[in-house]
Parts: C-alpha cells; sequence; structure tokens
C-alpha cells in the first residue's frame, strides 16, 4: 500500500514541478487559473447535459467547444459579439483597480447606446457616433463618481439608482423628443437601425463581414488600458488607492481626482460598448424602450463576468468575451445535436454553469498561491506519507 | 528528560521561500519560569511561536508537550493543550464588552442560552487575584491599551492555559502600564503558569526574565541565566556586534526657524471633541525637537493636522525660508505660467462659490429651525453658529506667499505638503506608511514616484527605482527574502519600519516629522535609525520627533515639549530635567505656563 502511494506521488511530481514553476510567474499563475476553472465549469456543463439525455451528451460537448470554429461565418459572429463585451469588460476591471464596483455601467452602455443610435440617425460618420457614445457613457460614469469622491455615496448604490434614472429618461426623451423620423412606424416605441454610414467599417473579410474595425479598436484600446494602468503614474497612483486608500492620502495622491476619473473612464469605455452593441455590419439590431420589454441592456452585466473571469487583466478580457460568445453561438447546434432535448433553457443553463465556474478563477489562483505557500504539491504527498508511517509506529 | 520541562522544542526548522526563518532551534520551557526570547527583527523569534501556537508547521522537529510528543495544527490544538498567545496586535472584537470577549468561542450555556453569569464570580476572582482593575463590562472601544492586554491575558486565564506565549507585549504600552505589566507577569508565574516572553528591550527581560534564549538570523546562540548575564553582553550576541546604548551627538547648534505652529485647534472626529487647543512651538533648523507623552493626549491629531492627514480646525502651521539664498528658494517656488494658474484657480473658485452657497442654505436652515425650537423653549437660546465666510485659497495666493518666504501648510493638499520641505514616518506603518500589497520597491518610492528620474513624461522607469530601492536597501540593511521585490506584507514588522524610514530619510527634506520612528524595533536598528536622525540634524534640517518612550525622548532630543490633554504643558532641555520629573508632567500632575516659540 505504502508503495502504491509513493507510486502516485511520483505520478503526480512532474505536475507539482510544473505548478511550482509556474507560481513563479503572477501573470502566467492567473492565465493557469482562468483555464482551470473554464476546463471545470466545462466538466459542470457535461455533467448536466448527461443528466439531461446521456446519449447526446459527448456530442454536446464537442459542439460546446468547436462550433465557434467550424465555419469562418461562426467564428466571425462570435467575434463580432465579444467586440462590445470586451469594452464592458474593460471598464468593470478598470474601475474595480482603484476597489470600485461600477455597476452602473448598464446605464451607462444604455446611455451610450442610445445616444449614438441618435447620432448616427441624424447621418454622423461612424467614428462620431462612437465618441458621442462615448462621451455620454463618461457623463452617466462621472455623476457616481462625482458622489463617491465629494459625499462619500456608495457607488454601488448610486450606480443601480442612475441606472433606472437613466431607464426613464429614455423612455420620456424617446415619446417626446426623438423625432418621428427616427421611429419605426409599426412599433412607435422603437428606433430605427443604425444607418450604413453610423455602421462600424467592415474589414472585408470573406464570409466574415460582422468582422468590422471594432475588434482593432477594441485590442487597441485594451493595450491602451494595459499600459496607462501598469506603466504609468496615472495607473500606480489608481492601483496604490485601490490596495490601500490611507496610504496613497499619505503619499499625496488626490483622492477626489483618482475617483472620479477612474469611474469617468469606466463611462467612456462603457458607452463605446453602447455603440457598438448597434452598429454591427453584419446584423444590426433595433433599439427599444419600451416600459414592458427591458431597455436597460444586459450586456454591462455581462462585462461584470468577463472582468471576473480575467481576473481584472485587460488582456484577459479579450479571451473571456471571446470564450462566452463562443458558447453562445453553439446554441442552435446544441439543438440540432440532442433532437431537441437540449432546448435554450437548457443552454442558457450550461451557459450559466460554466460562466458560474468560470468566475471562480479568481478562487484558483488564490488555491494555486497557497499550493506554493505548502512547498508545493512534492511536501503534501510527502506529509501524507509521514502520517501513515506515524500511525503504524502508534500500532 | 527532566520533569518539570512543561515545553520542549527540538531541533525546529522553517523555510520560506529564499529565507531559513528556524533554522535547528532547540528550546526547554520550565514550569513556573518566565523565559525570555531575543533576537532582532527578523531573526525568526514570530517565526518560532507561530509554529509553538499552530499558524505554521515546522518543516522538520518535534514539539514535547509536558513530557508527550504533540502535532500542533491549528491554534485550536494550542488551545487545547494549554498553550495561549497574547498577541502584539489584540484580537479583540472592539464593539463587544471585555466579558463578552472573554467568552467569546468558549460561551457558558445553560439550555442553549447565553448564561454569562457563572463566569462573572470567577472571573473577578481572578482579577482580584492578580490585581487587575478591568472593568468587565466596559467596550473594548473605551479601554486604553493596557487594559485591552488584561483583558487578553484574562482570556486566556479563563481557558485555563498554563502556558502563556507573550508576543512583543510591551511594544504599545506606556511606562506606567509596562511596570504593571511586569508585577502581573511576576504574580502569574507564583500560581504556577509558565510564561514565553519575546522582546527585545533588554531592561525589561533582566528585570523580568529568569532565563533568555537568543535567537540569531535564525539560529539559536544558546540559553543563558538572566542572573549571569548583563545588557551589553546580550546587545552584542543578538546583534552580533558591540552597540553603543547611547546616541554620541555633537552640541545642538539652532539656526533660524523653519516650522512654526501657531494656535492649532484640531478637532477629532470620532472622539467629537477637540482633543488639541492652541497649541504654539516652533521647530528650527539644526535641532531636535521632541513631544513626549502618554498615547492618546493629542500628539497624533496635531501630527495629522500638520501633514494634511486631518483637517485643522483653527491656527496655522508655516514653513519658512531664506527668500535671499537662492539655491534654497529654489526648492520651493514652483515654475508656473500664468495660464494655468488662472485655470485652476478658475476650478477652484467654483468649487468653493458651489460649497458656500450649500455652508449658506445649511446655516439658514439652523437659524430658523432655532427660531421655531425658541418658540417651546422656556429659557430662551441664543443663536450662536458663525455665518460662513466664503473662503477659497487660490494658487495665485499660494504663489504670492511662496514670494515671501512663507509657506502656509495648512490651505495645502498632502502632495503640495510633501513638496513643500516635509517629510513624514507615520506612526501606523500599515495603515499610512506601506501598501502591503505592493513590493519593497514601489513602498521605497511611495511618495517620489512623480519625481524625474523614476518618471519620463508620465511612464515609470522601474529601472530608477530599483536603482535607489537597491541602494537604500544595502544603506539601511532591510532584510527581505526576494530583495527589492519582495511584497512588502511578507516581511517582517521591523523590516517594514526600517523601509519606511528610509524612503524617508532619503528624501532630505528642511523638515522631518518623525513619530515613534523606532516602534517594534531592535537595538540594533534604533542605534542606527537614531544616528541617521541626528545625521538628518547635522546637515542642517529641523526635526520634530513624537515619541512615547522616554528613553528615546531623553537620548534624543535637543527640547522637549511634554503634551498633556492637547495642551503643552513643560518645556525642558533634556539634561536639566530627570525622566521621573517627565513622568510627572506626562501624567498630568505638574504643569508650568509655558512659551514653546523660541
Amino acid at each position: 500500500m505504502a508503495n502504491f502511494k509513493q507510486n502516485v506521488s511520483n505520478a503526480f511530481r512532474p505536475v507539482a514541478n510544473f505548478f511550482h514553476r509556474t507560481n513563479k510567474k503572477q501573470g502566467f499563475r492567473s492565465v493557469i487559473a482562468g483555464v482551470l476553472s473554464i476546463l471545470i465549469g466545462l466538466f459542470c456543463g457535461f455533467i448536466i447535459m448527461v443528466c439531461i439525455k446521456p446519449d447526446a451528451a459527448g456530442a454536446g460537448l464537442w459542439t460546446l467547444i468547436s462550433t465557434g470554429f467550424t465555419s469562418p461565418a461562426a467564428f466571425g459572429r462570435a467575434l463580432y459579439k465579444a467586440t462590445p463585451m470586451i469594452f464592458s469588460g474593460l471598464g468593470i476591471a478598470f474601475a474595480f483597480k482603484l476597489g470600485l464596483f461600477n455597476i452602473g455601467i448598464t446605464g451607462q452602455v444604455t446611455i451610450g447606446a442610445f445616444c449614438s443610435l441618435l447620432a448616427g440617425l441624424s447621418g454622423m460618420n461612424w467614428f462620431v457616433c462612437m465618441l458621442v457614445g462615448a462621451i455620454c457613457g463618461a457623463i452617466a460614469g462621472f455623476i457616481p463618481g462625482w458622489l463617491k469622491a465629494k459625499f462619500n455615496v456608495n457607488e454601488v448604490l448610486s450606480g443601480i439608482m442612475l441606472n433606472w434614472v437613466i431607464y426613464y429618461i429614455i423612455g420620456i426623451l424617446g415619446n417626446t423628443v426623438v423625432p418621428n423620423s427616427f421611429k419605426d412606424k409599426a412599433s412607435p416605441s422603437e428606433l430605427l437601425m443604425m444607418p450604413s454610414s453610423g455602421q462600424m467599417p467592415s474589414l472585408g473579410i470573406p464570409q466574415m463581414e460582422g468582422v468590422s474595425v471594432g475588434i482593432i479598436i477594441a485590442i487597441f484600446v485594451v493595450i491602451i488600458v494595459f499600459v496607462v494602468l501598469n506603466m504609468t503614474t496615472f495607473g500606480f497612483e489608481l492601483k496604490m488607492t485601490g490596495r490601500n486608500k490611507n496610504a496613497s492620502t499619505y503619499a499625496g495622491v488626490n483622492q477626489t481626482k483618482s475617483t472620479i476619473l477612474a469611474l469617468t473612464i469606466s463611462g467612456a469605455l462603457a458607452g463605446i460598448c453602447g455603440y457598438m452593441l448597434y452598429a454591427d455590419p453584419g446584423a444590426p439590431s433595433k433599439f427599444l424602450w419600451d416600459s414592458s420589454s427591458n431597455t436597460l441592456l444586459s450586456d454591462g452585466f455581462n462585462g461584470i463576468s468577463v472582468s471576473l473571469i480575467a481576473q481584472n487583466s485587460p488582456i484577459g478580457c479579450i479571451f473571456s468575451s471571446l470564450l462566452l460568445t463562443l458558447i453562445d453561438v453553439s446554441k442552435n447546434s446544441l439543438k440540432t445535436v440532442s433532437n431537441g432535448y437540449y432546448n435554450i433553457h437548457y443552454t442558457e443553463l450550461i451557459k450559466a454553469v460554466i460562466i458560474y465556474i468560470a468566475a471562480l478563477s479568481s478562487f484558483f489562483n488564490i488555491l494555486l498561491i497557497k499550493w506554493n505557500d505548502a512547498n508545493e504539491l512534492k511536501d503534501y504527498f510527502k506529509r501524507y506519507k509521514t502520517k501513515k508511517q506515524l500511525k503504524e509506529e502508534g500500532k | 528528560m527532566e520533569e518539570n520541562n512543561v515545553i520542549e522544542l527540538r531541533h525546529i526548522s522553517k523555510s520560506f521561500p529564499g529565507i531559513k526563518a528556524n533554522d535547528d532551534i532547540s528550546l526547554t520551557l520550565r514550569k513556573g519560569e518566565i523565559h525570555a526570547l531575543l533576537g532582532e527583527n527578523g531573526a525568526g523569534k514570530s517565526t518560532l511561536m507561530s509554529i509553538l501556537f499552530g499558524l505554521y508547521e515546522p518543516d522538520e522537529g518535534e514539539i514535547y508537550v509536558n513530557g508527550k510528543l504533540e502535532k500542533i495544527k491549528n491554534p485550536n490544538d494550542a488551545t487545547r493543550l494549554g498553550i495561549g498567545m497574547v498577541h502584539q496586535h489584540f484580537k479583540l472584537v472592539e464593539c463587544y464588552t471585555a466579558l463578552q470577549n472573554i467568552i467569546l468561542g468558549a460561551e457558558p450555556t445553560k439550555f442553549g442560552f447565553l448564561n454569562p453569569k457563572v463566569v462573572r464570580k470567577s472571573l473577578e476572582d481572578l482579577c482580584a487575584k492578580f490585581n487587575f482593575k478591568v472593568d468587565l463590562d466596559e467596550t473594548i472601544d473605551d479601554m486604553p491599551v493596557g487594559e485591552q492586554q488584561k483583558v487578553e491575558i484574562l482570556k486566556m486565564l479563563y481557558r485555563q492555559n498554563d502556558i502563556l506565549i507573550f508576543d512583543e507585549p510591551t511594544a504599545v504600552l506606556t511606562p506606567q502600564e509596562i511596570e504593571e505589566l511586569m508585577q502581573s507577569m511576576k504574580e502569574l508565574v507564583k500560581e504556577g503558569k509558565s510564561i514565553l516572553f519575546i522582546s527585545h528591550k533588554l531592561n525589561e527581560i533582566m528585570e523580568v526574565s529568569d532565563r533568555v534564549t537568543v535567537l540569531q538570523r535564525g539560529k539559536c546562540l544558546g540559553t543563558l541565566n538572566t542572573k549571569d548575564t548583563n545588557p551589553v553582553e546580550l546587545s552584542r550576541l543578538m546583534v552580533g556586534r558591540d552597540v553603543e546604548l547611547r546616541v554620541q551627538k555633537d552640541e545642538c547648534k539652532p539656526g533660524d526657524t523653519v516650522l512654526s505652529v501657531e494656535n492649532v485647534t484640531v478637532y477629532n472626529k470620532d472622539k467629537k471633541k477637540d482633543v488639541v487647543h492652541n497649541v504654539s512651538f516652533n521647530v528650527r533648523k539644526g535641532e531636535i525637537v521632541c513631544i513626549a507623552g502618554i498615547e492618546g493626549n493629542g500628539q497624533s491629531d496635531l501630527i495629522y493636522a500638520l501633514t494634511g492627514l486631518e483637517k485643522m480646525k483653527n491656527g496655522s502651521a508655516i514653513i519658512n525660508f531664506d527668500v535671499n539664498n537662492k539655491e534654497e528658494a529654489e526648492k520651493y517656488i514652483p515654475k508656473s505660467n500664468k495660464f494655468t494658474t488662472s485655470i485652476i484657480d478658475g476650478f477652484k473658485y467654483t468649487g468653493a462659490g458651489i460649497s458656500y452657497i450649500f455652508k449658506v442654505m445649511s446655516y439658514g436652515l439652523k437659524r430658523g429651525w432655532h427660531s421655531f425650537a425658541n418658540l417651546f423653549r422656556k429659557n430662551k437660546k441664543k443663536f450662536e453658529i458663525e455665518k460662513p465666510t466664503f473662503k477659497v485659497s487660490t494658487k495665485a495666493n499660494y504663489l504670492e506667499e511662496v514670494q515671501k518666504g512663507r509657506i502656509h501648510l495648512e490651505a495645502l493638499s498632502v502632495r503640495r505638503r510633501n513638496e513643500s520641505g516635509v517629510s513624514h514616518i507615520p506612526e501606523d506603518r500599515h495603515k499610512y506608511g506601506l501598501v502591503l500589497d505592493f513590493n519593497l520597491r514601489d513602498n521605497l518610492v511611495l511618495d517620489t514616484y512623480f519625481h524625474r528620474p523614476f518618471q519620463k513624461f508620465g511612464f515609470i522607469n522601474n529601472k530608477e527605482k530599483d536603482k535607489v530601492a537597491t541602494r537604500l536597501v544595502t544603506e539601511f540593511d532591510i532584510r527581505s527574502s526576494q530583495g527589492t521585490s519582495t511584497i512588502v506584507r511578507s516581511m517582517s514588522g521591523g523590516n517594514q519600519q526600517k523601509a519606511i524610514v528610509a524612503r524617508e530619510l532619503n528624501r532630505h527634506t528642511p523638515l522631518l516629522i518623525a513619530v515613534q520612528p523606532t516602534r517594534g524595533l531592535d537595538v540594533g536598528a534604533i542605534e542606527s535609525i537614531h544616528k541617521d536622525i541626528v545625521k538628518a540634524r547635522d546637515e542642517g534640517n529641523a526635526v520634530l520627533l513624537v515619541s512615547l518612550e522616554l528613553e528615546e525622548v531623553m537620548n534624543l532630543a535637543d527640547r522637549i515639549l511634554v503634551m498633556y490633554n492637547g495642551e503643552i504643558v513643560g518645556q525642558f532641555n533634556p539634561k536639566d530635567v530627570t525622566i521621573n520629573e517627565l513622568g510627572l508632567y506626562m501624567s498630568g500632575a505638574k504643569r508650568d505656563s509655558v512659551n514653546a516659540v523660541l
């Protein structure tokens, strides 16, 4: 028996060594943690599929993973759906560096979408539309930031309230101020689609019309945010305030300025997200403000899970939003694979479980650090052996 | 094995990544003795005690408790074996009463309901036995630190622990409280308890302990009988070289005034009252002015008001410099152009205007409410709140003041104060002094990261940071496991303190404000920091020192100001005064009317 244990521990040694080596680089550890959590999330999704219809589970899992890569069109769809998500994820991640939870992002996305659509419908260029969205989002982000900095109002509270304020203001504006020429004649609580002048220019890749300049802008902004956070004094101040507010006051960081700026920039990113939601050259959708339908765009909330999976890393946001959309595009294929057993409710459930587990990636990150602290897995097994020996001695 | 060994540690080793904290340490604790554990910062004392208390597991070695081999995996195991620990930072629930804290985790119950009455009697007996003056129904918030510590001790006694570990218990106490603690420890030992006492204050160890074990850099240098040794030998063993226990310094040659504090009053939000009343004093070039006093007499609030961490209610603090001395003046007078100045001032006027409107509105409401309330009062009250005034501190005004060689600190932001020649070693190193999750390199430039070599056009230059950090690490002997990349949280308390001192002294500012710069440090480190402070003085800088330790005060100060109850009650030359005399002023038994502005 003791021999067997030793064999097992020997078998795990390379794994343990691997983790030990990866633990030395913090960034690499985060990546490992993210991948681990996604794999476990997929496995849990697999278990649910087994519960519903065991025969189709294997095929279902494969579909879940591979659909996005089967055709250029599918991959293109995943890519353009991921673009706005990158921005909302970035917005959350940016505010989080200062320890602020920008839950007002939903409202900021909505106001950004609404204003940029109005700008587009009045015939403006796509870039100007994007700027309009960013500015409107920034203003919506500034308000909770100013309240937080000046009056110490909790940003979660004021953010949620502002979401609803924006929701109803859009309803009022839509019914009164917005000219009828912008509206659909059949259903008056709907804006027209973004005209082609306001849509982002497509990159023109065959079979992937949806892939536009947006993805390039997204990657560019991710790099800028990464540089700002890690290489500039402004980012240093933000991180310092996030980790220890008192010490940053002591070091002379202007708290008011950095709080307001962080939430404003976060809001601007959300505003761009709002613009991109309605400016896809592939299949632009329509904007509703009828109070019976949900006008508050859930894409802001998606940003929270994007940022969580990426552990607030700007570059990680690209991959985590891509992961979410890749799962998203496999919905229809899942249904056909299982003869309709995995219907829309089940696919949503599977998606939710995967996101839920994947969001635990920070937990896995901590676990990896703990393994390192306990002098790696190697020692873990060594200790197990000594315990065993102790027992034998006791007898 | 001897019968009366309650604890025996055999060949304990423990390493952390990059450092061997304990290397083959053996130690025995006899029944009924006080065993002192002496060592420098980072020598491995706390690690060893954490192993004994079950917070870490040793890599090698065995622990025998009452002659039996035991595995202590967590603090619960330790409590089961009768081992209790008083931590340096107390583990008490602040809004609970003493009694609630003591029974927490081992609550006496009757039919599932709390029944503290049973315990009260036995606790009162314990208090009487050991002469503890603790009010069991007082909340921890309202207690002085010394009393809180007694609650911790009572907690251990209530759990019937026979082996008590004191982790640097005197670091946070006043001299009187230390005296009381020493008495209590002697009483406890008489009752058959055994005490492990961690400290690096030699005189306490000499007074109270029976045996002393010395650790140096993780290794055990042996155990001595306290009777057979003396402080000089102990300090040499601990540090590994001869240590001067008194600082050598030249006669003080004070020059012009650098800092003048005029009629400062500070309001404390938590205590809801003024804690500093009308304090005036000055600090001159080449002089160490030391504010002595028992903790909580307004020293901290005064310093927070000077450095900008709290607001000043009244009065002013002024940095003076010589305008005619061009080299000196250049440091203070910022380069600015009229355009940006007027834009910034525009913002400031707008902000001040908005806040003025709010103030006037609230004043009006208060006045209205007062007149309404007066209708129903028998004794009509007078309305006493002052009318708000429109105040704005513009950059233009600031520039004008600077041209005259006077900088009013009270109107400036913390950043501007730092740039006006104030460096500050804060009292609370975890709250203010350090960002614990940053690495050592970033912490060593925490308030200078925006200066030229560390940043260019807003981009951080880590190489330059590292250069400076490496120099400071060697200069100030800051020990850490992975050099400048160590996360500060994992460093020992003393080395964290050294990092702060290194950072602030490296700025070579005309005014150094140091609050308890040697708190929790060993003799070797204290010696070097004292030397550095004296060196800063000899360079012609002014030093304002706040210390609770009278020895430090007597050692360093050129002028002593005693603070009691928010006022300065005495001013002395350290040569003309004894420690006892100072103690009388500090406790409020004596007071002079002082003119501390020289």
